[in-house]
């Protein structure tokens, strides 16, 4: 009786199932439905960098070498003068360009504290000169020149830019139609270097120059770079770029922030100007109120 | 000599009745056997029943296949490499936490209970462990009580090195994919999890976790729809009627 019991249910089972399956055919659920299936997504990132704003300045200088000897046409005067507000928390940046022509502590323009330093720290005394203009503690410098900006550039793949107007500058040698442009190391030093396009002269190009800076970041955005990319892209900026106070490590970190970022977020904004002493420019306008709302957090809401 | 003679016809067939019988006997007994066995077998019988002696069990196996792949460095200056010693600890630690994160949870259908300490630095393990736990721990699952595999193609390893060459940090992309057999009927538990993971050591040398990048989907039968605190969450699902 113990196997005929089961024997019996089973067969009767079995048939049941069989004569269903035969007349009903393969159950298939209706169009559109699932049988209990639930998918569940997540993502998390966590990127170990600053949870707090910090200031970076970036520099682009007209050295046209790293040793002074061979670029006799400029000493390394920096010509590219940023002030980078990073906020992680809130995913947003401020680029703050300050016009070479700007006067800095002492009576010097602002580009000449970088080269007036001899035997110092060439960087930290640039940086304090920018901080003593910007108000904000500027924790990591970053240097660039001409030969190593275009071979930066050439070894990321290029920029995308999206040129606001037409530019025609035989000194630069930036001739560029209005839109979007792929641009190599030598075009984006082109396009970088450009003021005679301009009413507003190096007014325009600091605002290029920082425009340039968003553009590589969405252009990067756009190749969708892993952990991976961003190490190479690091290394690449490492070799090219000198430092101060900026370990690889702050570098790898402060790039995948940055990575996350909606360029949306980041605003670019000139440092309002007026005439100052000689050919110098001396903060005007609501520049005061534009910087006190920048050293707040690293990025500007009402400006 | 007359072959077809009726004495002869009539022993011919009775001959061939009782091969038929037999035949069908034998049939019948065989049938009769292999399905008492195979339906004791199945059936929810006596437990002292001498049927359920005769049947075997087949313990559920756990394998965790994770594999070392190409290893190199990049570096901002003087050339880095990522030495042998340094691969094996990374790969360490990630089957280390894919263990605590994935396996433990699963089999005992409770929250991870490991000590990710030696994993996660100290500030990347409070954020995995709570902001982001749902997406880094597999808990709130249904149990597995079947075979559970978790397998990976070989993770990649990239080291950055500063400009002295010295190595500061290395990569990891694993991409894994778990399949565990759970008691809820309908399609086993799914998971897939892909990450970029990057490694920093510690004062000690330990190697350790400093910053994810983690994407998980979850799949299969009984799972309940969760509301996590991760940066992205979505959960869908129907049930037929």
């Amino acid at each position: 009786m113990l196997v005929v019991g089961p024997l019996l249910c089973g067969l009767v089972l079995a048939g049941a199932i069989t004569v269903g399956w035969v007349v009903l055919g393969e159950p298939v659920p209706a169009h559109g439905a699932v049988w209990f299936q639930v998918t569940k997504l997540g993502t998390a990132r966590n990127n170990g960098g600053p949870q707090q704003p910090f200031f970076v300045l970036a520099l682009g200088t007209g050295a046209r070498s790293d040793d002074p000897a061979q670029s006799p046409d400029d000493p390394g005067l920096a010509d590219a003068v940023h002030v980078i507000g990073i906020n992680p928390g809130l995913k947003a940046a401020t680029i703050v360009d300050i016009p070479r022509d700007t006067e800095g502590p002492g009576g010097a323009k602002i580009n000449s504290y970088i080269v007036n330093n001899p035997g110092g720290n060439d960087l930290r005394a640039e940086a304090d000169a920018v901080q003593s203009i910007v108000g904000v503690p500027i924790s990591w410098v970053i240097r660039l020149n001409f030969p190593h900006f275009q071979q930066m550039v050439d070894e990321i793949g290029g920029i995308d830019v999206n040129i606001p107007q037409q530019m025609d500058d035989d000194f630069s040698g930036a001739h560029f139609a209005p839109g979007l442009t792929h641009l190599n190391g030598e075009q984006a030093l082109q396009f970088s270097r450009d003021r005679h396009s301009f009413s507003n002269g190096d007014l325009a190009r600091s605002h290029n120059q920082g425009l340039l800076i968003i553009s590589a970041l969405q252009t990067l955005q756009a190749k969708h770079p892993s952990a991976g990319d961003t190490v190479r892209l690091i290394a690449t900026l490492g070799r090219h770029a000198k430092l101060d106070n900026v370990s690889i490590w702050d570098l790898f970190h402060m790039g995948s922030q940055t990575l996350s970022f909606d360029a949306a977020n980041i605003k670019n904004v000139v440092l309002p100007v007026g005439d100052g002493p000689g050919s110098n420019l001396v903060k005007s306008g609501d520049a005061a109120g534009l910087l006190a709302d920048f050293a707040d957090d690293g990025v500007l809401q009402t400006h | 000599m007359d072959d077809g003679s009726p004495l002869r016809t009539r022993a011919h067939d009775r001959r061939a009745r009782r091969r038929r019988l037999s035949r069908s006997v034998s049939a019948v007994v065989v049938i009769a056997v292999f399905a008492a066995i195979a339906l004791a077998s199945c059936s929810g019988g006596d437990e002292s029943s001498d049927t359920k002696k005769a049947t075997t069990t087949t313990k559920a196996e756990t394998k965790v296949d994770i594999t070392l792949g190409p290893v190199s460095a990049d570096s901002a200056g003087l050339p880095a490499t990522v030495s042998a010693d340094q691969s094996q600890r990374v790969l360490d630690a990630i089957t280390t936490y894919v263990k605590g994160a994935l396996v433990q949870p699963l089999l005992s259908g409770k929250p991870a209970t490991a000590d990710f300490g030696g994993v996660f630095d100290p500030t990347t393990l409070a954020s995995a462990t709570t902001t982001d736990r749902a997406v880094v721990l597999d808990e709130g699952l249904p149990k597995v009580t079947g075979n559970l595999t978790v397998t990976a193609p070989p993770v990649w390893l990239l080291g950055l090195g500063d400009k002295s060459g010295n190595l500061v940090l290395i990569t990891a992309s694993i991409s894994l994919d778990a399949t565990g057999e759970t008691k809820v009927k309908g399609d086993p538990l799914h998971i897939e999890r892909r990450a970029d993971l990057v490694f920093q050591p510690d004062a000690s040398g330990t190697w350790k976790i400093t910053s994810y990048d983690m994407v998980v989907s979850r799949a299969g039968s009984g799972l309940t729809p969760t509301t996590t605190t991760t940066a992205s969450s979505t959960t869908t699902g129907a049930k037929k009627k």
